[in-house]
């Protein structure tokens, strides 16, 4: 009996296997879970019918081009599929836009007055000359303020890093959802990194979140 | 001679492999899309097969990794850790050669970047080394001598 194991433990195909599954062990203990983050996010920051039975999440940086060069793309997902999707904004910024939070905070902002959509979207249409700047581009923000018609007094008083929490909060849900490139989109729980995957496999995901 | 080699190839097997081992490793604990996104920038595969590929690739490099180091089925797998170093030369030279500026060679994921020229010459030395893994058929030290009986180094 234990030579029939011993000549098992030495059959290169058991070894082998075992050798495997140890690996894939070894992985899946050191993922653990990867959390959901924290879902309190601004109302400001949703768009689409609040019974839309998918959510769909995109974790951005203003100063990011490819989350510019993203929303086309983004918005003719959201047209395509007006009653399935509400869409939520997050923060991810990255230490090396030094402008990000600036423009993140203008948002919120922004937001606060009831603009957030329009005002994402005049950053993004001017994300080359803000980014530029060498100084902190306060005054471009508040040049694009004073398009949208935005109370100048509220609108600065974002400056003064009052919503700076709202804004760590998503960083903290970005680190926890392992949130590691921008744009970075869930549909639900489903991940997809960039413009490509989105046209490549948005459709088919958010399918099979309706599909349950 | 064959004792020189054997003793060169148990150190090549164990960086060759760990190295290869280490990316599939890194790459498995950052999302599979993280490393699509990567592999977008080479322009090399449809992007609709991408996703795929990036989450079944990284078992491969981890698999053909651990079983170079630990030697067992050793031949193959510095046969499949050598083709994998050679994938990566081909994929980061043709960016060099058709003039893709790369911003992270997603070897090793985010946790390390290198330069195209860099991830070259490290890939080309691994290459050599896994080469020389291969070449070796006295594997000091692995589970495949163990399992011939053999004693761990003669």
């Amino acid at each position: 009996m234990s030579g029939g194991l011993a000549s098992l433990a030495r059959n290169r195909f058991v070894v082998g296997a075992v050798l495997a599954a140890l690996c894939v062990g070894a992985v899946v203990l050191s993922r653990g879970k990867a959390g959901s983050g924290s879902t309190d996010v601004p109302a400001h920051r949703h768009k689409g019918p609040a019974t839309a039975p998918v959510l769909l999440t995109e974790f951005l940086d203003f100063q990011c081009p490819s989350c510019g060069t993203i929303q086309p793309a983004l918005r003719d997902f959201m047209a395509r599929h007006p009653n399935d999707l509400r869409l939520v904004v997050r923060y991810k910024l990255w230490r090396n836009h030094k402008w990000a939070w600036p423009a993140a905070r203008a948002a919120e902002s922004a937001g606060r007055q009831g603009k957030f959509w329009e005002y994402a979207e005049l950053l993004f249409a001017n994300q080359k000359e803000w980014s530029e700047a060498a100084e902190e581009p306060r005054g471009l923000f508040v040049k694009y303020a004073q398009q949208l018609n935005l109370d100048a007094k509220r609108f600065e008083d974002g400056f003064s890093r009052l919503w700076d929490g709202v804004i760590e909060r998503d960083m903290a849900a970005a680190e926890e959802m392992n949130v590691e490139s921008t744009p970075t989109i869930f549909i639900n729980k489903r991940r997809l990194v960039g413009e490509q995957q989105l046209k490549n496999y948005g459709d088919l995901f958010l399918d099979l979140e309706k599909r349950g | 001679m064959n004792k020189a080699l054997a003793w060169s190839a148990l150190p090549a097997r164990l960086l060759a492999g760990g190295a290869l081992a280490a990316a599939g490793f890194i790459k498995l604990m950052g999302a599979p899309e993280e490393f699509a996104m990567a592999m977008e920038a080479y322009r090399l595969v449809p992007v609709a097969w991408l996703l795929p590929i990036a989450r079944v690739a990284p078992w491969l490099e981890l698999w053909a990794g651990v079983f170079l180091v630990m030697g067992c089925f050793t031949r193959q797998a510095a046969l499949a850790t050598a083709v994998a170093y050679g994938v990566f030369l081909t994929a980061i030279g043709s960016t060099l050669a058709r003039g893709i500026a790369l911003e992270n060679c997603g070897c090793f994921g985010r946790s390390l970047h290198l330069a195209p020229w860099q991830a070259m010459a490290l890939d080309g030395v691994l290459l050599l080394l896994a080469v020389l893994a291969w070449r070796d058929r006295a594997h000091y030290l692995s589970l495949d001598r163990w399992m011939k009986g053999s004693p761990p180094i003669s």
